[in-house]
């Protein structure tokens, strides 16, 4: 297990420049949105948790590629099938990859991004904190995404008509989130205990339906 | 159990093909017989709402739809069930058949539902919580088509979209509730029920009935002409035949 996760760390610092980019996506959509948004500051950090969120969505969205269709093209996946270890325990080992090499850098960033938009650092810690607990979801979302289209030549659009309807209840519940914690709203426990529902029913469930897909896939 | 059996019998793409051949020139006229008298009923015949006017007519086409809309996606995820557990072919060709059906189902109870919404809530969209589920059952059905004209090996394709729609089942469901989190909704809840005591009042609700089973009965008339369609096709891409040599 610790093998496979040093595999995809070495495979992800060869094609390092995927995961620099969504860093760099989501900086960018932070400040193009801050300065598009014009010079009344206040109306920033109004807004300032729904972007950051569907920043972070966006820019992970980038790098679903990478979570498959390497071992696809190379052929890993059909030995990843024959490994003694079970293929849920892979996949699941591949989602943690994913979200400490995309999501996690994106969280610790958060608060740099908010500051640009005039979130004082406190509450852009508070950002971080809604999308650490949400973006676990988006991991595993996009491998099942990334499964359904392995072996496509064109296939991000059909990625993004895919994921986006997935994506929906978390980043409803991670903006909600996010917004309540800066406003001390009392119903923040609620929404944060939604938010974490559905990461983790995502990370528990999305495991079985991909490692499902790949067998069907391979069997083909 | 012998219904049962008739039933799993349909798998035999001949038979199907047989019982379907058969019964379409009945449902087709059915279906026409329907729509003709309940769509006239309901729109020259019944009086203007004492709140909305004329505007209520669109109901006529907005609910049957929307019906429709939903119900097809759940026939669409029965056949899915059954193409993973019993591996029938026939079923894995039902539900792309029908996908597009109720993909256009959705559009026509996105758009007559946006030219109710106008005059009367004085908006064309809001995020309330069925109109996004309605959104996120249009973007479902749009993926399921795409992959399925996306993937080449048939049954990898009947597996994947197989696999899509019980996963798009999920989180339109989910959306729906938690869009209903922040917001409680510019729609009314339904009024059509058998026994409830708030209920839509009996001049609307005969011709209202009508249209709707005309919709269903339609809808089933172009998905099994779609079915036996792509039964055939796949036949003849099987045979590797082209049309030159029949």
């Amino acid at each position: 297990m610790k093998e496979l996760f040093l595999h995809e760390w070495r495979l992800s610092r060869q094609g390092g420049s995927r995961f620099g980019m969504a860093l760099v996506l989501y900086f960018a959509i932070g400040l193009l949105v801050s300065l598009g948004l014009g010079p009344d500051r206040s109306t920033h950090a109004l807004m300032a948790p729904s972007i950051l969120w569907v920043g972070a969505l966006l820019s992970s969205l980038l790098t679903l590629d990478s979570l498959l269709f390497r071992d696809h093209d190379d052929g890993t996946i059909e030995r990843l099938i024959l490994a003694p270890v079970p293929m849920e325990t892979l996949i699941m080992i591949k989602v943690l990859t994913h979200w400490v090499l995309v999501a996690l850098p994106l969280c610790l960033v958060t608060p740099l991004v908010g500051l640009m938009m005039n979130l004082d650092i406190y509450a852009g810690m508070w950002a971080a904190l809604t999308l650490c607990i949400g973006t676990p979801a988006i991991s595993a979302i996009g491998i099942f995404v990334a499964a359904l289209t392995l072996g496509m030549r064109q296939a991000h659009l059909l990625q993004a008509v895919l994921i986006i309807p997935a994506c929906i209840p978390t980043l409803i519940f991670g903006s909600l989130a996010a917004s309540q914690l800066m406003t001390d709203s009392p119903s923040i426990e609620r929404t944060l205990a939604a938010l974490a529902a559905i990461s983790l029913a995502s990370i528990g469930l999305t495991p079985f339906c991909t490692s499902l897909l790949l067998h069907l896939n391979s069997r083909r | 159990m012998q219904i049962l059996n008739k039933f799993w019998n349909l798998a035999n793409p001949r038979r199907f093909i047989d019982l379907v051949s058969a019964i379409l020139p009945f449902l087709s006229w059915l279906s026409l017989i329907c729509l003709i008298i309940g769509l006239t009923w309901g729109f020259a015949f019944t009086p203007p709402d004492y709140a909305q006017g004329t505007a209520v007519k669109i109901m006529f086409l907005h609910v049957p739809s929307a019906f429709m809309a939903i119900n097809i996606w759940l026939m669409m995820l029965i056949a899915s069930l059954v193409w993973y557990i019993r591996r029938h072919h026939v079923s894995a060709l039902a539900a792309r058949a029908a996908a597009p059906v109720g993909a256009v189902m959705t559009v026509i109870a996105i758009a007559t539902g946006a030219l109710w919404g106008h005059p009367i809530w004085g908006t064309w969209w809001a995020w309330d919580p069925r109109l996004t589920s309605f959104f996120i059952l249009l973007l479902c059905y749009i993926g399921y088509v795409g992959l399925w004209r996306a993937i080449e090996a048939p049954v990898w394709a009947a597996d994947a979209t197989a696999a899509l729609c019980l996963f798009g089942s999920v989180f339109a469901l989910l959306s729906r509730y938690a869009v209903n989190f922040w917001n409680q909704g510019l729609h009314q809840d339904s009024t059509l029920s058998l026994d409830q005591e708030t209920h839509i009042h009996n001049i609307y609700y005969f011709p209202l009935l009508l249209c709707m089973i005309g919709f269903a009965i339609f809808a089933i008339t172009l998905i099994l002409y779609r079915t036996r369609t792509e039964i055939l096709k796949a036949r003849v891409e099987l045979k590797g035949l082209t049309t030159d040599d029949h």
